[in-house]
């Protein structure tokens, strides 16, 4: 059963989605603002569409790559990740943070996009796969190679214990 | 397909970083305007390149229906008698241009095929 698209469901959905979709945009663009110009202008698009699917969750990430990689193919540069700020970081762990997000960018564009999909997006690898439009296997040993990586990068913050 | 627990671990250490909320919406009457922006543009760009069509249109037929304007000098300049009888005194062949000119204008044409004096001399 379809969802009719108000003004109202688009906000909520924006409130509900909008951090990981953000975290998701920021990955694929150079800086924050763009990422963030990115996912407005895919929710104001929902504005002509009558309905969505159920789970809104993989149509939307999808719109939000589309939209990212046309804006990158616009802007005819190079995504540079350079003092991204894209996560939050709770009180005694800004080092830690910032480790993140510094080993986030060195990983190859293909094998971050898996993690932020599957760690913010909390989506299954399944779905990512599905976003992605690349086969499950590809995708599960591209986010096994980025864990392996991240893992040594923040195994001094004793993430294993 | 993560079965390694430690992914389990790094996954839950990760997700302790949360995303930065983005900036809100724009509001209703924004979006609104945003969802018309792109129409409003394409209309009003159509609409002056009508304007722009129908102006050039105008002006051509404007042009095309438009006697040739031939420079002469108004009539009554030409029938004043003031200048009429001041040529006949101080130059005869101003004053036979000037004639000829008028009498061209003003006496019926005896050599048209469907002139008037033709039909009366038919009769």
């Amino acid at each position: 059963m379809a969802a009719k698209l108000t003004f109202k469901a688009i906000q909520d959905l924006y409130q509900r989605h909008g951090p990981a979709l953000l975290a998701y945009a920021t990955s694929l663009l150079p800086d924050r603002g763009s990422a963030e110009d990115a996912l407005h202008q895919v929710f104001l698009g929902l504005l002509g569409k009558d309905e969505l699917p159920d789970d809104a969750r993989p149509y939307l990430f999808r719109a939000v790559r589309n939209r990212a990689l046309n804006l990158r193919r616009d802007a005819r540069r190079l995504t540079s990740l350079d003092d991204q700020q894209w996560l939050v970081k709770p009180l005694g762990m800004i080092e830690a943070g910032l480790e993140v997000e510094r080993a986030l960018r060195e990983l190859p564009p293909e094998q971050r996009e898996v993690v932020v999909l599957r760690i913010w997006g909390e989506m299954t690898l399944a779905e990512v796969a599905a976003v992605l439009d690349v086969p499950a296997n590809t995708v599960a040993s591209r986010y096994r190679y980025a864990l392996d990586r991240l893992r040594k990068v923040l195994n001094k913050f004793e993430v294993d214990e | 397909m993560t079965e390694d627990p430690s992914d389990d671990r790094i996954e839950t250490y990760l997700r302790q970083f949360r995303p930065h909320l983005p900036r809100p919406l724009p509001g209703r009457s924004k979006v609104t305007l945003i969802r018309w922006r792109v129409p409003l543009r394409v209309a009003a760009a159509v609409a002056f390149a009508l304007s722009i069509a129908l102006v050039s249109f105008l002006h051509k037929v404007d042009r095309g229906q438009s006697p040739q304007t031939v420079r002469t000098e108004p009539l009554a300049q030409e029938t004043s008698f003031i200048r009429l009888s001041r040529a006949s005194r101080e130059d005869n062949t101003e004053f036979d241009a000037r004639m000829d000119s008028l009498s061209v204008r003003l006496l019926p044409d005896v050599r048209r095929s469907q002139g008037i004096l033709k039909a009366l001399a038919h009769e």
